[in-house]
């Protein structure tokens, strides 16, 4: 029966469906129920995503790329003196990159830690040295467009002044761990890339939250220029951030980037930013399990929902399909008309399913409910995003899955003697 | 009908047996039953209920296979041939008027005619066509976009009759196609299915148990426990 | 010869007078202009250095803030580049020792597999600091140079600014005030690479010692104060001898 055209297929396969209005009804929910679960979480997760990377990229200012010099992240932080890049390799390498496309910021980074001291007591820290103008740009991808009209959330951007460099911003738990108000005075005391005790005044320019009790009472957020100067590493950096104009571009920028750098005799570890994020990783990693629990769940609800309807449907047809055997349908024809019956009952049911998720995303999200993520201090909104990769995933698996389970029933259909399925009641 | 014995039967069975496991039992239906039919023949196998005559049918129609004996149907022995094969070939050479109608419920009239033209891979439109003028043989063209519900018993097997004719076959066959009409149903079924034999030269082969209906056929195959006893020519 | 010879005499002394004026004025000034890096080694030998060995006492009273830690009771045993100090009060500490070898600092306790290294970082706070402080080859690690002499302490003192040669030094600067008298060093500021002050040390030589045949001061007490935080050691050395110090006793793997 493959001469049978797709349309009169589908058409039979419809009018198949009509004969018992209640089941196919019922089935049809199910597929779309189980279908827009998936959707709606699978497109609550996205948002969460997306969110989070813009936290990551921009608000740990971790870019899209960093770059350092190999062995950098293992042995960095103990012999920092053998990481660094010195000033010359700082600006060649930054030239290259500034003319690559899709290349937005290139900015030489220096991590380093210390004492700090108010004048009678002292406590440690650790700084990120930045220039000020790559921090006001780096974070300029913070906020979604909503966010960023409602300016609520404007006075947590942090900034550094160029003209300033020994105006600091520190971490409130630190802050306030010293007593120091702002514009108050305090002493960093650190030891050089050589050893040697270097210490510098400094001034508290402004607070801010890392988000996390553990680290709010240690961060220091500093210029480069004093990164530079308490190291006594004039113009060096221990790696380079740089920042796309899209996260579509991360993994294509690696590979060229890494490509010209080799060529021009530059031997340094690229690493992306999801690669950096062991935060960001674990979420998504959670998120993906989860999601892939409630897929698997659904789809088997839709298996046995369908092949239910389907075991009942043929066995209601047999003196049908013993008549279309004789009137010349083939074994292979019977099989073919259950299972478009099946597919078209699921692809209604998924379509039906999208709706109710576009219905119901609209809805939430203008709710605007908002929830407290673990280990954040403030609230996020809950907002569903449409995943299409997925929905279309979603599609094409529950597709698959339902003619499979109208398979096996309408094989068995198919094999019957036709003497018995016209004597079929 | 004149009975030519030098040109080839349209169908030949030989030696047909035909024994079904009822449980651990076996029930022998054919004994060994032989019979030649001719093209464009017009004849009824009879019998009590219980003779084998709906057997006899399903393996005339190739719906069945006999457990022994050949079937040559058109010249062609269907012993051998796959299920594939032989769907298609039953498919384009015969056709079924059933019972109970048998009639897609959720296809309009003309649909249902249509159906083993575009199980065939014959286009829409000329399935369509085809169809339309299988039902306006019978007498249904008014009815063409009823569905089986809506139409009485004896409409319902004008429409089976139809969706028989639309495939021209070489051979149709009908088990007890009058049984569940009343008898006026019955007699006008069996008119018109020997007007379609006049006319288009198909040949029928129908059962049934109502002697009655055996005064409008050419031949009579009467059929007891599983053997044929009687060939009666009829004259008409 | 009847010349003048009053006038002849009273010429021939002045000039006699004056040769020895200025070869006096110049002798002054000879001594009066020191050899700055000489006087550093000296001030270094007062508190331990250029010696074949030496063996003493340290009580040793931290306060940091208002917290007063108890009182530590060590014996350092040192050469010229190398000591190594045992805690023996207070019985919690009593068996460690810190051990220093030119720049290098290493920690052991009785229970440990292996000595920790002391990296120059966890030498800016704490015991370790002191240690820092208290090692002493400024002569071989910087250059000095005279800036001025001014009283310190009622004591007139050559004020010496000492460069660091190299970048093995903890601080990169320090200013030391060097007793014309006995030429010891009194105080000692000690500056950073930008320039800060980190810490103050005052010391006192009320200890002597004998050495090549002769009685040479030395260090009987040492004020560390700290520039950026309330805090303020104080160690009293006891009980000096010169003597001989094996080196067995700086060797790494005999530490336990």
């Amino acid at each position: 029966m493959y001469k049978f055209k797709l349309v009169n297929t589908f058409k039979l396969a419809f009018r198949g469906l009509s004969r018992n209005r209640r089941r196919s009804l019922m089935t049809l929910l199910t597929i779309a129920l189980g279908f827009s679960a998936i959707a709606l979480f699978a497109g609550y997760t996205h948002n969460i995503y997306s969110g989070m990377s813009r936290g990551v990229i921009h608000g740990e200012m971790l870019g899209h790329l960093t770059l350092s010099k190999p062995g950098m992240s293992k042995e960095g932080k103990l012999y920092p003196e053998r990481y660094l890049l010195n000033a010359d390799e700082v600006n060649r390498i930054s030239e290259l990159l500034r003319s690559e496309p899709h290349v937005k910021l290139v900015a030489p980074r220096l991590a380093f830690s210390g004492l700090i001291s108010n004048g009678r007591a002292s406590t440690i820290f650790i700084a990120e040295g930045i220039e000020p103008s790559a921090l006001q740009k780096i974070q300029e991808g913070i906020f979604t467009q909503n966010e960023a009209k409602r300016g609520l959330y404007d006075k947590m951007l942090k900034k550094l002044d160029p003209a300033h460099t020994e105006v600091v911003e520190l971490s409130s738990g630190l802050a306030e761990l010293l007593h120091i108000e702002s514009q108050g005075q305090a002493a960093m005391l650190v030891n050089t890339i050589s050893g040697q005790a270097n210490a510098l005044d400094v001034t508290l320019g402004g607070t801010f939250d890392t988000g996390n009790a553990g680290s709010n009472d240690k961060y220091a957020l500093v210029s480069l220029a004093l990164a530079q100067n308490l190291y006594d590493a004039a113009g060096h950096a221990d790696r380079l951030t740089v920042l796309l104009d899209g996260v579509v571009q991360t993994e294509l920028m690696r590979k060229r980037i890494q490509t010209k750098l080799h060529a021009a005799g530059f031997d340094l570890e690229i690493k992306s930013w999801n690669e950096l994020s062991s935060f960001y990783n674990q979420v998504h990693g959670m998120f993906d399990m989860i999601f892939g629990f409630i897929f698997l769940i659904v789809l088997t609800v839709v298996v046995m929902s369908v092949a239910n309807s389907m075991g009942m449907t043929v066995i209601e047809r047999t003196r049908e399909i013993g008549t279309l055997r004789s009137i010349g349908l083939r074994r292979a024809g019977v099989v073919r008309i259950f299972t478009t019956e099946a597919l078209l009952l699921t692809l209604i049911g998924c379509a039906t399913g999208l709706l109710i998720t576009v219905l119901v995303r609209y809805g939430i999200n203008v709710a605007d409910i908002s929830y407290t993520p673990p280990n954040s201090v403030s609230p996020t909104p809950l907002l569903i995003d449409l995943d299409v990769r997925r929905i279309v995933v979603a599609f094409v698996l529950m597709g698959v899955v339902a003619t499979l389970a109208a398979y096996l029933p309408a094989r068995r259909a198919a094999n019957k003697l036709i003497i018995d399925a016209l004597g079929h009641i | 009908m004149t009975n030519n014995s030098t040109v080839q039967p349209l169908l030949r069975i030989k030696d047909i047996r035909r024994r079904f496991m009822l449980g651990e039992t076996a029930i022998e239906a054919l004994h060994g039953v032989s019979l030649d039919i001719h093209a464009s023949e017009f004849l009824a196998v009879w019998g009590p209920s219980g003779s084998g005559k709906s057997t006899l049918m399903n393996i005339i129609g190739l719906i069945d296979a006999p457990t022994g004996g050949e079937v040559w149907f058109d010249g062609q022995d269907t012993q051998n041939l796959k299920d594939n094969a032989i769907t298609d070939f039953r498919g384009k050479k015969i056709g079924f008027v059933f019972q109970s109608f048998n009639l897609v419920p959720v296809l309009s009239a003309l649909e249902n005619v249509m159906l083993p033209l575009q199980i065939q891979g014959v286009s829409e439109a000329i399935a369509r066509e085809r169809a339309a003028k299988a039902l306006v043989d019978v007498d249904l063209e008014k009815f063409k976009s009823q569905r089986p519900d809506k139409l009485s018993g004896g409409q319902r097997q004008r429409v089976a009759i139809a969706r028989a004719l639309v495939v021209e076959p070489r051979l149709i066959i009908a088990d007890e196609p009058t049984a569940n009409l009343d008898s006026e149903n019955s007699t006008m079924i069996i008119d018109l299915m020997r007007q379609m034999n006049r006319s288009k030269g198909v040949t029928f082969v129908f059962t049934t148990h109502d002697p009655r209906l055996l005064e409008h056929v050419d031949r009579k195959v009467l059929l007891r426990d599983g053997l044929i006893v009687q060939d009666e020519v009829a004259h008409v | 010869m009847e010349i003048d010879a009053k006038g002849l005499l009273t010429n021939g002394v002045l000039v006699k007078h004056w040769f020895l004026c200025v070869s006096l004025l110049m002798s002054a000034a000879a001594m009066a202009a020191p050899d700055a890096q000489l006087l550093v080694k000296h001030a270094d030998r007062a508190r331990g250095g250029g010696l074949p060995g030496i063996v003493w006492d340290i009580r040793l009273q931290s306060r940091d803030g208002d917290k007063v830690a108890d009182e530590q009771h060590l014996q350092v045993r040192a050469v010229d580049d190398a000591s190594v100090a045992e805690v023996l009060e207070p019985l919690r500490s009593k068996g460690t020792k810190i051990l220093q070898v030119e720049h290098n600092m290493w920690l052991t306790r009785p229970g440990l597999s292996k000595p920790i290294p002391i990296s120059p970082r966890q030498r800016m706070s704490g015991q370790a600091s002191n240690g820092d402080i208290a090692a002493t080859n400024y002569a071989t690690d910087y250059e000095a140079k005279l800036v001025s002499e001014e009283k310190q302490d009622g004591e007139l003192c050559y004020v010496l600014d000492l460069t660091a040669l190299h970048k093995r030094t903890t601080y990169d600067h320090i200013r030391y005030w060097v007793s014309v008298a006995h030429e010891v060093a009194i105080k000692a500021e000690f500056y950073s690479i930008s320039g800060k002050l980190l810490k103050t040390a005052l010391f006192s030589y009320d200890n002597t010692i004998q050495f090549s045949g002769k009685s040479i001061p030395f260090v009987s007490s040492m004020v560390i104060r700290d520039a950026l935080i309330d805090a303020e050691t104080t160690m009293k050395f006891g009980t000096v001898k010169v003597k001989k110090v094996a080196a067995a006793e700086f060797d790494l793997g005999q530490m336990q």
